[in-house]
């Protein structure tokens, strides 16, 4: 009944092209959305699998003790790889000369992420991470695999014997790379590998002793969360299931942040998408007002009308998802072989797979833009008054405007929901764009109601341009909120990016510390600062350690005393745990570099009372306060010291970090040792030698692989954000173009009527050229104003970044806008000033 | 009087005039060698059956549109030889429309759609002059009015006082009341009629309604792109009248 006449108007549709821009307008939205989530999907999995090298795993579980073997098998059925290490401080000794060292008991193919590479045979004098085979697996039984620095402060050399406990090694190879290396500063031993079968030979594990059983795991993300929901009700709360992101160190940060950022841009990008979408669905059915009340008059039902518009919208949107799907097939697979191509060193050997989410998200997103945006229009088609067919210019009731903003607001947060899964960041989008659209549509109402004027002559060509916005008022505010969303889009993410790279190279300049120094002696000071005066390094300032604990807060006794920690990671665990164990404390006359004060004031040099500034995040933890006193036990002594300021600590740069900083007053007479930091070119390696073989109880962290890392993820965040952009500024030229085309009727009919009239061509290309300027001049600068706004918003509430204002951005954006608009303006609308004016006669008479 | 008349220059002189298209299956002529002279004030109506070339040929007379063969003269200018840009400069100085759809621009109010082809071509005075013509159909009180606030009667009034701004020497209409209801058509005729008298213009009418065509001088009867003119007892009427 209904099928025939509506395969037929269809196939008419198709031909005179009027769905054409509708098609393309939802295989546009569907091809970013598949090929950013897809792309993005990939890139993040690619960076987490890299990353992961800094874990040797996917994840770890880590726990005080044993973990039943059946829980640990049991993820042979989730496909899963699997290895595990003990892990405890023990003293080591070789001859006369003991250690404390850090050993790790491996069975199983650990490293299962990264590379462990031991070398048989140093070369002293040649940069030791250029040397050695990698290595999966546990040294032989009997066998010990030292750091280098075992080597030099025992004096021993490759095949000598290494007392572990109670039993004797051969040191058969150093360590020259360890993936999950420690990088906390205040981890002074140095790691050495045993085989786990030697440990109980070894006479370590006693009751009371302090062990860390570590469980490693990799597979695919799917599997290990999958075995990971299995396990988890058997887990105890002192067992922690780890993986990368969750890790609080810079590289965690930067990965978390570099996502959020992606996830950022692409919302915006659909957003886009989605407006093109309504915009043509509006126009699609304003074009079908004519065909419906024809029907109608031919006695259609209106349920057969229904049946044949739905038929028609469901047969297009089936062909736009198609088509957007492989088109975003193929440009995620370009954007992700670009990569591959650019940056291989940064990507795994096995390339992740795409899944199935981006897929998921598209299709949905495809069909949530044509069933909501269709839906108002549609509903509005259906109402088309019977009359028209006589009456053209009769239109059916418009909806109120609180309707379609409600049904294109829910449209679109549904989206951003399904895409990012994130509601905070979806409302707040939603918001930043909700209120732009407002405050645009607003000010370029006013705007364009002002600027015409009482005296109008049609010689001017201002005035023409004038007189058109004037009269497409609702239909401009809304062409030039979704110009200015674009042009905004494109700031923000131009701005977010260099910010984001910018901020992120601060924190690694070149020449940032590589190297850690600890333990070392007040008496090697002046020594050590020679040393590195004569090989030309820099070092940051010393910072005394005295280990400390603190016992009360005001009156307060701390429970929850946990004396198993483990110094590797110290800071993670301390954070969680309350102070419950022993801390690095310093004291400083100054306030260290990146340090804000974020309450109270920082204590000057001659103040005699003992005083203490405490981290920002463990204060409001603990709920310490200025004014509160921490007593804190050093040895046998007792320091009672006033909070009288509370900082904010970067964790994430490469400096020594505190919880609790005290004033000269507090532990000025202290013992202690000292910590800094310094650069070091990689060719300079004879100073570390002799740094080692001089003071051999000098402990060195190496961060240069972290530093390294970091520098590849901005990278392949930058290459990633250009792809973003290129997508984004696509999908503004396209709204652009649908929100001309969808004027371009009545632009056709007004020119020609101008024509006829005696107007010249000169005046009208003027006049066409000087609308589109106006039009971008007040999409830049609105865009300016809320991109402003919008930065504020995201830096302050989404990403965590300062924010300052961007004064050269709002003339930027003024002139770009314009430029922009007007050359893609005029471009379309080229063939409009060529039209013979004949053409009035017969398509309108 | 009807010496004057006969005084009276050629203003439209067509000669040989062709018109092809190019369609689908080859070319389609549209005009056949059509030959015609049109004197200064005269008013002639040209009607026909719907198809049969009616608005071709007004489009070509009033440089709308260029032919594929033949002459056409406006006032003294050889249309035929003129680009897009001359037409169009001449339009402004000499020619007048009124449309079957009035064409009036949405942009615009009723006052400035009047004013439009006097700026257009930079007349000074274009203001007042047209509040006089608005006045003189009626509408000076809807003077601020966008078109989409006036009726179609209204309209056609508007676009009828935009033709006579500019003080044409020629006035095309094609099918001026084709889309009002009677009532509002007689208006307009009558309207059309009145102002072309006053203003001494010359009026080129194309219209299948015979009442109309009667009002004019003469009547060309166009059928399948060829002109057959009857030389009727309305023209001697007119003529008589006038006299
Ligand atoms: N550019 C063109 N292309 C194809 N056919 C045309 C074109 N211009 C006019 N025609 C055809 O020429 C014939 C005359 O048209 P027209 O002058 O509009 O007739 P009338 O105004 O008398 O109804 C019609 O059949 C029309 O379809
Ligand atoms: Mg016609």
């Amino acid at each position: 009944m209904w099928f025939k006449p509506a395969k037929s108007l269809l196939k008419q549709q198709l031909k005179r092209g009027e769905l054409t821009i509708f098609l393309l307008a939802i295989a546009l939205a569907v091809t970013s959305v598949f090929s950013l989530s897809g792309f993005g999907e990939r890139l993040n999995q690619a960076l987490v699998v890299k990353s992961s090298n800094f874990l040797a795993a996917d994840r770890v579980l880590s726990s005080a003790h044993p973990i039943d073997d059946k829980l640990i098998n049991s993820s042979e059925q989730f496909s899963l790889n699997k290895a595990n290490y003990l892990s405890f401080n023990s003293m080591v000794f070789a001859g006369d000369e003991m250690l404390l060292a850090y050993t790790k008991a491996v069975s199983g193919p650990y490293p299962l992420r990264g590379d462990l590479k031991i070398s048989r045979t140093p070369l002293i004098n040649a940069p030791l991470d250029t040397q050695g085979e990698v290595i999966v697996g546990p040294p032989q039984q009997g066998n010990v695999w030292v750091a280098p620095e075992v080597l030099i402060r025992l004096q021993l050399s490759i095949g000598d014997k290494l007392d572990v406990g109670d039993a004797t090694f051969t040191v058969s190879g150093i360590t020259t790379e360890v993936p999950d290396a420690s990088f906390s500063i205040f981890n002074s031993s140095p790691t050495i590998f045993i085989n786990q079968q030697d440990v109980p030979a070894t006479n370590i594990i006693q009751p009371g002793s302090r062990l860390y059983y570590n469980y490693l795991f990799s597979g695919e993300e799917s599997d290990l969360a999958a075995y990971y929901q299995s396990i988890k009700p058997s887990l105890k709360t002192n067992q922690n299931w780890e993986d990368i992101k969750g890790e609080k160190s810079p590289l965690a940060n930067s990965l978390a942040r570099a996502n959020q950022f992606l996830l950022l841009a692409s919302l915006l990008g659909i957003i886009l998408a989605a407006t093109a979408i309504s915009v043509t669905a509006a126009r699609f059915s304003q074009n079908q007002l004519d065909a419906v009340a024809l029907l109608k008059t031919l006695g259609t039902s209106d349920s057969v009308i229904r049946k044949i518009f739905t038929f028609q919208l469901a047969t297009i949107a089936t062909l736009g998802v198609i088509l957007g799907l492989i088109a975003g097939y193929i440009l995620q697979e370009l954007a992700f072989a670009a990569v591959a191509y650019y940056m291989p060193q940064s990507l795994p050997e096995q390339l992740p797979a795409l899944s199935f989410k981006p897929l998921l998200i598209s299709v949905s997103t495809g069909v949530i833009c044509a069933a909501m945006f269709s839906l108002t229009p549609m509903l509005r088609l259906f109402k088309v008054p019977v009359m028209r067919v006589i009456k053209r210019d009769m239109q059916p009731t418009q909806f109120k405007l609180w309707l379609n903003g409600l049904v294109f607001g829910g449209a679109i947060f549904s989206l951003l929901l399904i895409y990012s899964q994130d509601l905070t960041l979806s409302l707040i989008t939603l918001c930043v764009a909700g209120l732009v659209a407002a405050i645009l549509s607003f000010i370029a109402m006013g705007l364009i109601r002002l600027s015409r004027g009482k005296k109008f002559s049609a010689a001017s060509p201002w005035q023409l341009a004038i007189a058109s916005l004037y009269q497409r008022a609702p239909q401009a505010s809304m062409q030039i909120a979704s110009i200015a969303t674009a042009i905004m889009l494109m700031l923000i993410i131009l701005l977010l990016r260099n910010e984001l790279v910018d901020e992120w190279q601060d924190q690694i300049p070149q020449g940032t510390a590589n190297h850690f120094l600890g333990n070392v002696m007040p008496d090697q000071v002046e020594p050590i600062n020679e040393l590195m005066a004569k090989y030309d390094v820099e070092t940051s300032d010393l910072y005394p350690i005295i280990r400390g604990r603190v016992v009360a807060i005001n009156e307060d006794t701390i429970g929850g005393y946990d004396s198993e920690g483990n110094v590797d990671n110290e800071r993670k665990r301390s954070g969680r745990r309350g102070f419950g164990r022993e801390l690095s404390l310093t004291w400083r006359d100054t306030l260290p570099k990146q340090n804000p004060i974020q309450q109270g004031e920082w204590w000057s040099i001659d103040q005699l009372e003992p005083e203490v500034s405490i981290e920002e995040e463990v204060a409001a933890r603990l709920d310490i306060k200025l004014g509160d006193v921490l007593v804190t036990n050093i040895g046998e002594e007792q320091i009672t010291a006033t909070v009288t300021s509370i900082r904010k600590v970067d964790w994430r740069s490469m400096r020594p970090n505190f919880f609790l900083i005290f004033n000269r007053a507090a532990l000025g007479d202290m013992p202690s040792t000292y910590i800094s930091s310094f650069h070091l070119p990689t060719e300079q390696h004879p100073l570390l030698n002799e740094l080692l073989t001089e003071y051999p109880t000098l402990s060195l962290i190496k961060v240069d692989r972290l530093i390294k890392k970091l520098r590849e993820i901005i990278e392949q965040v930058s290459l990633a954000l250009s792809y973003i952009m290129l997508l984004v500024v696509c999908a503004s030229i396209l709204v652009l173009l649908v929100q001309i085309q969808a004027s371009y009727q009545q632009r056709h009919q007004d020119l020609v009527i101008l024509r006829t009239l005696g107007a010249g061509k000169q005046l009208l290309k003027q006049a066409i050229a000087i609308e589109f300027l106006i039009c971008g001049a007040l999409a830049g600068f609105t865009a300016a104003l809320t991109t402003e706004v919008a930065l504020f918003l995201i830096q302050t509430f989404v990403i965590e970044m300062p924010w300052q204002p961007h004064p050269s951005l709002w003339l930027l954006a003024t002139v770009i806008g314009s430029l922009f608009v007007a050359a893609i303006g005029t471009r379309a609308c080229k063939d409009l000033t060529h039209l013979p004016p004949n053409e009035l006669i017969r398509n309108l008479s | 009087m009807s010496e004057q008349v006969a005084e009276q220059k050629d203003i439209i002189i067509v000669k040989n005039l062709i018109k092809r298209v190019e369609v689908n299956n080859g070319q389609l002529e549209i005009l056949k060698s059509i030959s015609l002279n049109v004197k200064q004030g005269q008013s002639i109506a040209i009607v026909g059956a719907s198809g049969s070339g009616k608005s071709t040929l007004l489009g070509l007379l009033a440089g709308l549109d260029s032919s594929t063969f033949g002459e056409i003269w406006l006032d003294n200018a050889p249309l035929h030889e003129l680009d897009e840009e001359q037409r169009t400069h001449l339009r402004a100085e000499k020619v007048g429309f009124i449309f079957q759809s009035f064409l009036l621009l949405p942009a615009l109010t009723a006052l400035e759609n009047v004013m439009l082809p006097a700026q257009l071509a930079g007349h000074k005075d274009a203001e007042q002059q047209a509040l006089a013509l608005l006045k003189k159909v009626g509408l000076d009180h809807r003077d601020d009015h966008y078109p989409n606030q006036l009726s179609g009667g209204e309209q056609q009034r508007v676009a009828i006082a935009r033709a006579f701004i500019c003080q044409p020497k020629i006035l095309f209409a094609d099918e001026p009341t084709g889309n009002l209801d009677g009532d509002n058509g007689h208006r307009i005729e009558r309207l059309l009629f009145e102002l072309n008298e006053q203003h001494h213009t010359t009026l080129v009418l194309v219209t299948h309604d015979p009442k109309l065509a009667a009002n004019c001088q003469r009547i060309i009867t166009m059928s399948d792109g060829t002109i057959s003119e009857q030389q009727t007892t309305n023209s001697q009427e007119e003529l008589t009248h006038v006299v």
